[in-house]
């Protein structure tokens, strides 16, 4: 099967991007290259019956390789490939601190969700382009969300630095 | 709330931020795609259909000169030329011969005879051609850059017995045929056209990391089906509707293979109205995936099978519904084979 020219730039244009939600999704920029990689050549063989705007089509793969990745036991998912960021005693406001407690719990949300809060917030997509994507209902993508965002809200590690953080 | 939705995609943002970039990702995303290419090809010839061919091809014709209607014929047999003097061993291979041809827009029977369990067609071509091969009914190929790597084809084959595939070169300008109707009717409507393009053949026991795996499966899984009497078969594409086929058991168990290919992920099997089974059949690709099933001997079963595509994940749920559900708004993708085997 010949490659369509309009796949080269697709990949030339939109991978640095896509790595960054392939990132945020597997939290190892290994895994996420090799994700990323996976989709594109996934796309590649579907690539004349996906049209014009093949985003949610490699966002789909992305999520959907992802989840199925983490099924399996051999491909376990790996929570962080850093150390914890600990607080930056230049730091006087604790942002550091913040942001990595904020960062260990999104971590800790389920796959789903996370993937519905990348899709939101990173990606900005709306309710029904993330539902599209994840082959949901509008209803399942708000309700994924808010529990998301809920979770995020009473993190017990998250309520521990509040208050030093925002004071 | 300890943070803003700010907060967040500020988070977001920043982490994702420091992504490394490969010097050459496209060329990476290219060699997956061949090297997937290579091993469908490989597992095709072990057990359902489908192989990538490898031939190389120079087209020295103006386009446009043949695109006229001409009677149909059939393809023109020729035979492997030995192989020069000195010509060396390709990944552990010998060479059996090469076959340099000069027409492309027309089918060439070329029957090897192997002389090992592994058999690499290689091409040389030095303009953009599309080359395709037909093996047992079956249409599959690809590109030929001028300089780049090529097709490479690994079959699996068994020393001294024959070989036979079809190959057509054709102009890059052509469209892409997507089975062997479409590849006919496009031969009987343009002429052929000059061109010089090559085949090299080698076989033996391959020692590249490339051929390794085929050859290594089609040891183990090819042969776990090999001499059994196959008792029924169903094939359809990855769109989550039901096939059934039905068999009736000499002995208490049969055994089952499920062959994916080309986006076709998961199979889930229900045997005689008995709990169905998820089988992942990805990664077997067209090796398939075989397991034993008790069956009642002597009594016709049904075997329902549902194959989803890759871009469906599927969940606990296994009712029609459900894999409805799945499918909403997917498009099907992929084929699949299943088959049973008598175990007496």
């Amino acid at each position: 099967m010949r490659e369509r020219p309009d796949y080269a730039a697709y990949v030339t244009e939109r991978s640095p991007r896509l790595l960054r939600t392939a990132y945020l999704l597997c939290r190892d920029w290994g895994l996420a290259e090799d994700l990323l990689q996976t989709a594109l050549v996934k796309a590649w063989r579907a690539w004349r019956r996906i049209g014009d705007d093949p985003d949610p089509y490699v966002y789909r793969i992305l999520v959907n390789t992802h989840a199925s990745w983490a099924r399996r036991r051999w491909r376990g998912e790996r929570p962080t490939d850093e150390p914890p960021e600990r607080a930056d005693p230049a730091d006087a406001m604790g942002t550091a601190e913040d942001k990595a407690v904020l960062w260990a719990a999104l971590g800790r949300l389920p796959r789903r969700q996370r993937a519905v809060v990348v899709l939101r917030y990173f990606e900005d997509l709306t309710e029904p382009q993330a539902a599209a994507v994840l082959g949901c209902s509008v209803g399942t993508v708000k309700s994924q969300a808010s529990k998301a965002l809920a979770k995020l809200r009473i993190d017990p590690e998250i309520l521990a630095v509040a208050p030093r953080g925002r004071d | 709330m300890p943070h803003t939705m700010q907060d967040l995609r500020e988070l977001m943002e920043d982490r994702s931020a420091g992504a490394p970039h490969p010097p050459d990702r496209l060329g990476q995303v290219r060699r997956r795609v061949r090297r997937g290419a290579r091993v469908r090809a490989a597992s095709a010839a072990v057990g359902t259909a489908g192989v990538a061919v490898a031939v190389g091809a120079f087209l020295t014709a103006a386009p446009g000169a043949g695109d006229r209607p001409r009677p149909a014929s059939g393809p023109t047999a020729v035979e492997l030329s030995p192989p020069r003097p000195g010509t060396p061993p390709k990944e552990g291979m010998a060479p059996l011969g090469d076959r340099f041809l000069f027409r492309a827009g027309e089918k060439t029977r070329l029957r090897i005879v192997p002389t090992g369990r592994t058999t690499l067609l290689t091409h040389r071509c030095s303009a953009e051609v599309a080359i395709y091969e037909v093996k047992d009914g079956e249409l599959s190929g690809g590109g030929c850059s001028p300089g780049g790597e090529g097709f490479a084809s690994y079959l699996a084959t068994v020393p001294g017995r024959p070989v036979t595939l079809d190959l057509v070169a054709l102009p890059s300008r052509a469209p892409e045929p997507s089975g062997t109707k479409d590849l006919d009717a496009y031969l009987a409507a343009h002429r052929p056209v000059s061109a010089a393009w090559s085949v090299h053949v080698y076989s033996g026991t391959c020692t590249s990391e490339t051929c390794k795996a085929p050859e290594r499966r089609a040891g183990v899984q090819g042969s776990t089906v090999t001499g059994l009497k196959r008792l029924a078969r169903t094939a359809g594409k990855g769109d989550g509707r039901v096939r059934t086929a039905a068999f009736t058991s000499s002995g208490r168990s049969v055994r089952l293979r499920v062959a994916c290919v080309d986006g076709t992920a998961w199979a889930i099997v229900r045997v005689g109205g008995g709990t169905p089974r998820m089988v992942g059949c990805e990664r077997a690709e067209s090796f398939g995936v075989t397991w034993d099933q008790k069956a009642r001997a002597g009594v016709r079963t049904d075997v329902d099978v549902r194959v989803l595509p890759a871009e469906v994940v599927p969940g606990k749920r296994t009712d029609p519904a459900a894999i409805e559900n799945l499918m909403r708004g997917v498009a099907p993708a992929g084929t699949w084979t299943l088959e049973v085997y008598d175990l007496p």
